[in-house]
C-alpha cells in the first residue's frame, strides 16, 4: 500500500522583512513560517555557548490559548538540527502562524519551520519531515484531514530525520497499540521521503531558473 | 550543483572542509542550502541567502540603533548576524579636525549621529564574536542626507574597488557591500564633510524622478539575481529610458527590462 499525502504547496521567501520564511500548504492545512536571526540578543537571553533558539507558534485566533506543548515539541525538534553551537550570542526566532488548519497541525508546521531555515540559509544537521497518521478501530490513516482526525481513536505525529530517516520525535494522544504504532511508523518512513523530495524540487524550482 | 542540509558533499577525504558543511562520520556533508563552491582543495557551501558576512575593508551603509555614551560607541545595523559598532575613536569630528577625543566629545556624541540616522562606513576589524567595528574616518564616509535606502541581498553586490559611483545619469551611488543601497544626488569633488553638513534644499522633481527610475531598476536587476554594478545599473537605466518611471514596478516589465540589461551586457562583453 503506497502511502499518500495530501498535496502539498509551498512558497520561498514570501515576506519581506525576516530573514527567511515559507508559506506551506499541506492539503487545506496552511502554515506560515518565518525565521529571524541568528541576529543580537538582549544579555538575558543570551548564551554564551550557543545560540538561543525560540519558536512561537501563533493560532489563527489571538484569543485562542497559546500551544505552548506545540512549541517545546517543534523547539526540542529543532534543536537537534540546527548547529546551535556555530552563531553563539546570538537568537534565532522561529515564528509559526496558523492560517487554515484542516488537521496536521503540528506536522504542517514542523515541515513549514524546516522550509523557511531552509530559506534563511541557517546551518543545520540534516532536514526533518513530519507525518500525522490517525488510528481507527480497523485503519490506519495517513495525513487525515479534520473530520478524519475527529471520528479516529487516537493519532500520532512522527518527526524523521533526512540523513538515517530515523525518528527523532513522537508524540501521540489516544489509545493505541504496538502493532498501530509499528504500521504507523512504517508508512511515516515512506511518506516522509517523499516529504524530503519535495524539498529538494521546490528549492530547485526556486534557485536554479533555467532547469 | 544545489545542496540541501544533510546532502553528502563528497565522499573523497582528500578534501578540507569549508562553511557550510560538516563532518558526519568521516563524510563531508552539507549543512546549508545553497551551491558547492570549490577552492583547490577547500569544498564550502555558499547558502544561496544569508545574512551579511563583512571582512576588513568593505564598504556598508547602515543605520545608527542607539547611542552607548558610556560606551564611548554608536551601535549600527548593517543586516549582519550581530549588531555593529562605531567606536567615538574612529570618527571624524566635524571639520575635519584631528585630536584625541575628550569627555565633551563623549556627551556631544548625540550631535554627531543620532538614532535612526543613516551612515557609511568602512569596516575597521571585526572582533572575536564576528561583530564588526566600522569606522568613518575619511571625508567620503559619514552621515547621508537626502536620498532613497534600498535593501537588497547582500550577495548581489560584488566587492570591487569602488563602491562609491557618480552615475552619468546625474546619481550619487554607494553599493554598500551588506546590501545595503543608497541613492542621492551628486555631492561635488572636494566639498565632502563627512556628512556633517547636510543641504537640505528641496530636490527638484526632475533629478527625484531620476532617482526613483535608478532604484526601480536595481530592484528589477535584484528580482531577476542580476549582479549589481555601475555597468549592470548604468545599461538597466538606458535600457528603461522606453518605459515611464511608474510603469517599472511592474513586474512584467521589471523581468524584461532585466533580461534586455543581461543580452545587453552578454554582447557587450563579447565585443
Amino acid at each position: 500500500m503506497a502511502p499518500k499525502l495530501r498535496d502539498l504547496i509551498i512558497t520561498y521567501n514570501n515576506l519581506a522583512n525576516p530573514d527567511g520564511s515559507a508559506l506551506f500548504c499541506q492539503g487545506n492545512t496552511i502554515v506560515q513560517a518565518y525565521v529571524f536571526g541568528p541576529v543580537d540578543v538582549s544579555n538575558s537571553k543570551e548564551r554564551s555557548e550557543k545560540a538561543s533558539l525560540f519558536v512561537t507558534f501563533k493560532p489563527k485566533n489571538s484569543y485562542e490559548i497559546r500551544k505552548e506543548l506545540y512549541e517545546n515539541y517543534i523547539r526540542t525538534v529543532l534543536e537537534t538540527i540546527i548547529h546551535l553551537d556555530m552563531h553563539p550570542r546570538t537568537s534565532i526566532s522561529v515564528i509559526l502562524q496558523e492560517m487554515q488548519d484542516d488537521g496536521c497541525l503540528l506536522s504542517a508546521a514542523v515541515n513549514s519551520a524546516c522550509c523557511a531555515l531552509l530559506d534563511a540559509g541557517i546551518p543545520m544537521k540534516c532536514m526533518i519531515a513530519s507525518v500525522t497518521s490517525c488510528i481507527s478501530v480497523d485503519a490506519i490513516q495517513l495525513d487525515p484531514n479534520k473530520e478524519a482526525s475527529q471520528k479516529s481513536d487516537g493519532s500520532i505525529v512522527l518527526t524523521f530525520e533526512s540523513s538515517k530517516n530515523g525518528i527523532i520525535s513522537v508524540t501521540s494522544e489516544g489509545e493505541l497499540t504496538f502493532d498501530n504504532i509499528k504500521e504507523a511508523i512504517k508508512l511515516g518512513c515512506l511518506a516522509s521521503k517523499e516529504i524530503y523530495d519535495f524539498y529538494h524540487k521546490s528549492m530547485k524550482k526556486r534557485f536554479l531558473i533555467n532547469s | 550543483m544545489l545542496c540541501l542540509p544533510g546532502d553528502t558533499v563528497t565522499e573523497d577525504a582528500d578534501y578540507m572542509r569549508g562553511h557550510g558543511t560538516y563532518y558526519k562520520s568521516k563524510v563531508l556533508t552539507s549543512s546549508v542550502a545553497g551551491c558547492i563552491d570549490k577552492v583547490n582543495k577547500l569544498l564550502s557551501v555558499r547558502p544561496l541567502r544569508t545574512r551579511y558576512n563583512g571582512e576588513i575593508g568593505d564598504i556598508v551603509v547602515g543605520r545608527v540603533i542607539d547611542v552607548q555614551t558610556e560606551h564611548k560607541r554608536w551601535r549600527i545595523d548593517t543586516s549582519s548576524r550581530l549588531d555593529t559598532i562605531l567606536l567615538l575613536s574612529s570618527v571624524n569630528l566635524p571639520g575635519g579636525e584631528l585630536r584625541r577625543k575628550t569627555v565633551e566629545d563623549e556627551l556631544m556624541m548625540k550631535s554627531f549621529f543620532k538614532e535612526g540616522d543613516l551612515i557609511s562606513a568602512e569596516v575597521q576589524s571585526i572582533f572575536a564574536d564576528g561583530a564588526l567595528s566600522v569606522h568613518t574616518r575619511n571625508l567620503k564616509y559619514g552621515k547621508l542626507g537626502q536620498g532613497v535606502l534600498l535593501r537588497v541581498s547582500p550577495s548581489l553586490v560584488e566587492r570591487r574597488k569602488t563602491h562609491f559611483h557618480n552615475l552619468p545619469c546625474g546619481v550619487h551611488l554607494i553599493l554598500g557591500n551588506n546590501g545595503y543601497i543608497w541613492i542621492s544626488l551628486p555631492v561635488s569633488e572636494g566639498v565632502e564633510s563627512g556628512g556633517f553638513a547636510i543641504n537640505l534644499d528641496p530636490v527638484p522633481l526632475a533629478d527625484r524622478e531620476v532617482i526613483s527610475r535608478v532604484r526601480n531598476c536595481i530592484l528589477a536587476l535584484a528580482k531577476q539575481k542580476m549582479m549589481l554594478h555601475s555597468t549592470s545599473i548604468n545599461t538597466c537605466y538606458e535600457i528603461s529610458q522606453s518605459y515611464q518611471v511608474k510603469d517599472l514596478i511592474k513586474s512584467k516589465i521589471m523581468t524584461e527590462i532585466a533580461q534586455l540589461t543581461n543580452e545587453k551586457m552578454k554582447i557587450e562583453e563579447l565585443q
